[in-house]
């Protein structure tokens, strides 16, 4: 690859040219349409001669209606929450719309992060040290056999060394740790149906100036919520009301509500770079995205335990966890609210959960 | 091109045919004449010469089943794709087939860096239509339905959501999912193979 066509997200366009680029070989033979349509003219006109009754739907057509599925919705989103203020239930009839503001049990839950954030230290890098970042993915792979579908949440272990210079060289390390858990079926089960469960996820060693895994050009990334670099958090508005008006303006606008809000914040927060002054204005920014609510009181993301904040979108809620005492933001994940292609609301879909530290070389992790 | 606003259209002019009375013959016929040729072509992307099949098993299941169809609440377009994606479902190994193979594709990527800059924008087309195959294989059929069926079918999310019977909401919702997620991961694996090299 030669151009700076490699970057960490494709673009929209790029994303369109290549879904007009897959199978796009295809060709229609003209007499397979003929005996098509003179098979349709023989069944047709047969029915019009013989007045028959018509026949048992064989295929359920998709425009039957199906049940409603807000009333279960509702008690799989209540059950999930657990027990709540009268205010914030009637918020969570409105997962949807995401206009309802966030809760109060939510604001004070970022305040208080916000206000630990502010207090903490962020741990200094030297000259020559790198600051730490190991990230524990928990992604999930599908593999639909049609009449099967098994599913599983693999541990993907992506590790960072940052250097106290962001212009010096980073190296990333990739692992899919082997760690597993079967969400739909079994190991055994998806063997046996032929489901290929091995791999998935990319492995291996990068290093690049600037963190620039993802691309050829080094060092002329201006940042981004995905991409936290120093000068773009120096340039984030420090005021919270223009924090959220920033985030709004950049995140994608859509009929998400507040969900997508959430995402970018929690792109950012879970890069592990973001200082404790922005980390505690992010927290305050939040406070503000419509329909956020505390989900779970007592989170565990791979044996960390904070609070969950997080938006539901009618599928899917988005929750982001942070430790209100310390301020440090323990990771974020998935979880369906709704029972969508064999998963059942309730199903963690992904969750990720971030550790920092500083050391002295690169590929070091810290001691302990 | 498709007039969603009118509810109780039931000419073929506007694709919201009344099915309940005479002239089927005549009706399906035009039916088949004005969708076919792109619902094949659909078809085929999907799962490959099954679609030779499909599409007209497609059309059989509409007159079957010509009595749920109520032109009040979709366009027969909507409804016929909604009936084509329905009997994909029968076929998803045969998809995950193809798409495992499209993603292996013509070219290996450790070629590419024989091949200097002439190519180069070439090569990441290609190059990113096969792993944007690959990644295709991992999304919930659910998705990868809604996905397809507006990039291919060239349907609208009112569309897609007459199509599946879902909410509209959803649609957007899920179509927006899962096209950051393919963003994202689909440019992650290029990282990678290129950084093998």
């Amino acid at each position: 690859m030669s151009d700076d066509n490699i970057r960490r997200v494709w673009t929209e366009d790029e994303l369109d040219a290549a879904l007009e680029a897959v199978n796009a070989d295809v060709r229609t033979d003209e007499q397979v349409l003929a005996r098509a349509r003179a098979a349709l003219m023989i069944t047709t006109e047969q029915g019009e001669t013989q007045v028959t009754t018509t026949q048992e739907p064989e295929v359920a057509t998709a425009v039957e209606p199906r049940p409603r599925r807000s009333a279960r919705r509702w008690v799989a989103a209540a059950a999930a929450v657990g027990v709540l203020v009268a205010g914030a239930l009637i918020a969570q009839t409105l997962p949807f719309r995401g206009k309802a503001p966030a809760t109060a049990e939510a604001v004070a839950t970022l305040d208080r992060a916000a206000a630990q954030a502010i207090g903490a230290v962020d741990e200094p890098v030297g000259p020559g040290q790198y600051r730490y970042i190991a990230t524990h993915a928990w992604w999930m792979a599908t593999h639909d056999m049609g009449d099967e579908k098994f599913a599983l949440l693999a541990e993907n272990l992506m590790e960072t060394w940052a250097p106290a210079n962001e212009q010096d060289e980073w190296m990333l390390r990739r692992d899919v740790t082997g760690n597993r858990q079967w969400v739909i079926g079994t190991e055994e089960e998806a063997k046996a149906a032929g489901a290929e469960t091995e791999g998935g996820w990319p492995e291996g060693e990068w290093r690049a100036k600037c963190g620039d895994f993802y691309s050829d050009v080094k060092c002329q990334n201006e940042g981004s919520w995905q991409i936290p670099t120093a000068a773009w958090q120096a340039g984030l508005p420090t005021d919270p009301d223009a924090l959220f008006e920033r985030l709004q303006a950049d995140a994608p606008d859509n009929d998400r509500g507040g969900i997508e809000l959430l995402v970018y914040a929690a792109d950012a927060l879970r890069s592990g770079l973001i200082t404790k002054d922005v980390r505690a204005n992010i927290y305050k920014a939040l406070a503000k995205v419509p329909g956020l609510q505390v989900t779970d009181g007592q989170a565990n993301l791979g044996g960390r335990i904070g609070i969950a904040l997080g938006v539901d979108d009618g599928d899917r809620r988005q929750d982001v966890i942070v430790d209100p005492a310390t301020g440090q933001f323990i990771g974020e994940r998935q979880v369906m609210t709704d029972d969508v292609d064999g998963f059942k609301a309730g199903t963690v879909m992904q969750f990720t959960s971030v550790t920092t530290g500083v050391v002295d070389a690169i590929g070091v992790k810290p001691a302990g | 091109m498709t007039d969603h606003t009118g509810g109780d259209g039931a000419s073929d002019t506007d694709d919201r045919p009344d099915l309940s009375g005479p002239h089927l013959s005549r009706i399906f016929g035009q039916l088949f004449d004005r969708h076919s040729r792109p619902l094949h072509r659909y078809l085929a992307r999907r799962v490959g010469h099954l679609a030779d099949d499909l599409v007209g098993e497609t059309f059989l299941v509409a007159y079957q089943t010509r009595s749920g169809y109520d032109p009040g609440r979709g366009t027969a377009r909507s409804w016929l794709y909604g009936i084509a994606t329905n009997l994909l479902r029968r076929h998803v190994r045969q998809e995950v087939r193809g798409l495992h193979a499209a993603a292996r594709a013509a070219g290996s990527t450790a070629g590419y860096e024989d091949h200097e800059n002439r190519v180069a924008d070439q090569v990441d087309a290609s190059a990113r239509a096969r792993l944007l195959a690959g990644a295709l294989v991992d999304l919930e059929a659910g998705d990868r339905d809604v996905l397809l069926l507006t990039s291919w079918a060239g349907l609208d999310s009112n569309e897609v959501a007459e199509a599946l019977g879902i909410p509209v909401g959803t649609v957007r919702s899920r179509l927006h999912r899962v096209r950051r997620r393919l963003r994202a991961h689909a440019s992650n694996t290029e990282h990678t193979r290129s950084g093998d090299e």
